[in-house]
């Protein structure tokens, strides 16, 4: 992978440079105001980067991409994993079936297809079982299945690394288990190469520098969106070489204007994968609740979609979600389904997800509030949406907060918990899904590592945000006049980034300090 | 180093945001972890109070070597008994704020429990300050 060498730690987001004009979209855009535009082009902050893609979505001139795999790089292996992440399913419509999917992939070059939801439900049997047996847990546990979330609380959120639920995402557990399978079916001279299917530039990261974990079984991560045309190339030939059935007389059907009924959604796909609402917003709660002994108590929140993660961060933080045991949160709106380098919307990707699960006995969806009286539902994600109920509940439950809380604070400073923190003797088959290490945290914001240094930046900066404009314009390259405070007292920028001051400085010289503008309020000069 | 925040009383959407500038301030100049979780919880206590209670006020937060001094003032109603107040589960907050979740009584002993020192300094009819100290060493 000669271009994944020497790749960030921190993200997978690059730049063609060429394309690039320069023209901030990305920069204040930037969740974490981690882009600066520099002699003119989009340049990021390494240790800033929360991976989350939005400068991919958004830049206007697609100059911003992931860092990929690509085909030739399976060349060195005899045996080729493909890991299809649920949300990948979503990405084909519902009559193309499971196995045609993974055929697509083998004509691609793969020899072995791992559907990552069977290892998510994994995780979400543990995460219960950590619910019901768990000894003073942090409340409430945060989900660890996006990485940029976890990125997002390194940087942002130190405190609320106390809360990170302790356990494996499904990517690398499907990883490990492809290896261990084709390692033992595989000569020895045949060398396992596994590789991730990704929906976003965070899943591609990890794939070559975990977090929480010490080493990954992955070889590499495609972004889905370099495959979807070979894919869909061969699943439409596929289609039209296969036998016909009932979906194609159908189709026929209705092409020849003879009107027949569709058919049932089960006669087109009859092998919908477990695990696989774990792609959409929701789906890894409803799981959880699923594999509760009392789902009735289990009372959950999701977020969706980075500032309304950011929000719901800061709410825990305030102290306001304790009543909560679990936080689903997931950087992309609607949940891994509207993934950066994903093709269809995450509303069509939604649908096609609920026809493929349709066709379940049980429908995910229904976990959570089977067989539950109204009143005793867990709260759904609308409700915790709901700015009006901030979640601050009776004594009893403040209470357990208090005491949770109490409980996080004896820890050790700002690290997440190891599994052993939280549960006594976890089972085997627990433990094997544990993190190995702890996350500590990443002080981007950090001015200075000694304090009297750091109140001198803090206080110079109060005074250069004095001086500018306060427009947020983003003329400078910085995402706003704060930023560029910031990045002027640590030496990054200078006043004269201002297009606001430089104009007033080019007054001054044309025409006198008589005929200033002063502060940059931009009336321009008087003549 | 002292920064001043003006606490709306008729946003309640904004309810919440002086104690998070001073958040990311304290994070910018590398103060623990539990410094920050702790001024974050009773500032931001402080500042419902003020809405629910008092229709906004004044919120003062200097940040200084080994503490820092919270000062939230507001012209409010005033607490005519403290010590009736602190105690937990005990609320005067109005139908509508119950309604929204709010008043279960544990903003002030929160506010206690998440500093060093508190005082209570309160007239009825005429309004209330709240002190909260927090000291930056690690404890």
């Amino acid at each position: 992978m000669s271009e994944q060498q020497g790749a960030s730690q921190f993200h997978s987001v690059h730049l063609h440079e060429d394309m690039c004009k320069g023209c901030t979209i990305c920069v204040t855009g930037c969740p974490a105001e981690a882009i600066r535009v520099r002699n003119g082009k989009a340049h990021i902050l390494e240790e800033r980067c929360i991976d989350c893609g939005e400068c991919i979505r958004h830049c206007p001139n697609k100059a911003k991409y992931s860092l990929t795999a690509d085909l030739d790089d399976l060349k060195p292996y005899s045996l080729r994993a493909a890991l299809i992440t649920p949300s990948i399913y979503g990405q084909f419509n519902v009559h193309y079936s499971k196995q045609q999917i993974h055929d697509a992939f083998k004509l691609l070059g793969f020899t072995d297809v791992y559907d990552v939801s069977e290892d998510a439900l994994k995780i979400s049997r543990a995460t219960s079982y950590l619910l019901s047996h768990g000894k003073n847990l942090p409340k409430p546990l945060i989900s660890s299945s996006c990485p940029t979330v976890i990125k997002l609380i390194e940087v942002r959120f130190p405190s609320l690394l106390d809360n990170i639920l302790p356990l494996l995402p499904p990517v690398e557990l499907t990883a490990r288990r492809a290896r261990r399978e084709l390692e033992a079916k595989s000569g020895p001279s045949e060398k396992v190469g596994v590789f991730l299917i990704s929906p976003c530039s965070a899943k591609i990261t990890v794939a070559r520098s975990p977090v929480g974990y010490d080493f990954t079984d992955m070889d590499g991560a495609f972004s889905f969106a370099t495959l979807y045309l070979p894919l869909i190339t061969e699943l439409r030939k596929m289609r039209s070489d296969e036998k016909k059935d009932v979906s194609d007389i159908a189709e026929e059907l209705k092409a020849l204007n003879i009107g027949a009924a569709a058919p049932e959604v089960s006669d087109w796909y009859t092998d919908a994968p477990d695990g696989l609402a774990w792609g959409r917003e929701s789906g890894e709660s409803e799981y959880a609740a699923h594999f509760l002994d009392h789902p009735e108590k289990f009372n959950w929140i999701t977020s969706c979609g980075i500032q309304q993660v950011i929000e719901t961060l800061e709410s825990i933080e305030d102290g306001q979600l304790g009543a909560y045991d679990f936080v689903e949160l997931d950087a992309c709106p609607g949940g891994c389904i509207n993934g950066p380098l994903l093709i269809k919307t995450s509303s069509e990707g939604l649908a096609v997800m609920r026809n493929r699960l349709r066709n379940r006995r049980v429908q995910a969806a229904d976990f959570a509030a089977r067989e539950l009286p109204e009143k005793e539902r867990p709260r759904s994600a609308e409700e915790a949406q709901n700015k009006s109920s901030p979640g601050r509940k009776g004594d009893r439950e403040l209470a357990a907060t208090l005491a949770a809380e109490d409980a996080s604070q004896d820890r050790a400073d700002a690290a997440s918990p190891m599994l052993t923190d939280l549960i006594d003797e976890p089972a085997p088959d627990i433990a094997a899904l544990s993190f190995t290490r702890q996350i500590t945290p990443r002080p981007a914001r950090l001015l200075s590592d000694d304090f009297a240094t750091a109140r001198k930046m803090m206080q110079n900066m109060e005074d250069i945000v004095e001086q500018l404009p306060g427009l947020d314009c983003g003329s400078c390259g910085a995402p706003n006049c704060r930023a560029l405070a910031e990045d002027i007292v640590r030496h990054q920028a200078t006043l004269e980034d201002c297009v606001t001051i430089m104009k007033s400085r080019y007054e001054e010289l044309l025409f006198g300090n008589n005929h200033t503008t002063g502060g940059g309020n931009g009336t321009g000069g008087t003549h | 180093m002292t920064y001043a925040y003006d606490v709306s009383g008729d946003d309640f959407s904004k309810a919440g945001t002086a104690s998070q500038d001073i958040k990311k301030k304290l994070q910018q100049l590398g103060l623990p972890v539990a410094v920050i979780k702790r001024t974050a919880i009773a500032m931001f206590e402080a500042e419902i109070n003020m809405v629910i209670h008092a229709h906004g006020g004044k919120a003062s937060v200097d940040i200084g070597e080994d503490k820092i001094i919270i000062v939230m003032e507001d012209h409010g109603p005033g607490i005519p008994d403290i010590e009736l107040a602190m105690q937990p589960g005990y609320s005067t907050a109005s139908a509508e704020a119950r309604d929204l979740g709010w008043g279960a009584g544990m903003g002030l002993p929160n506010m206690k429990r998440n500093s060093d020192f508190m005082h209570i300094d309160s007239t009825v009819g005429v309004g209330t300050k709240v002190t909260m100290e927090i000291k930056t060493q690690d404890v």
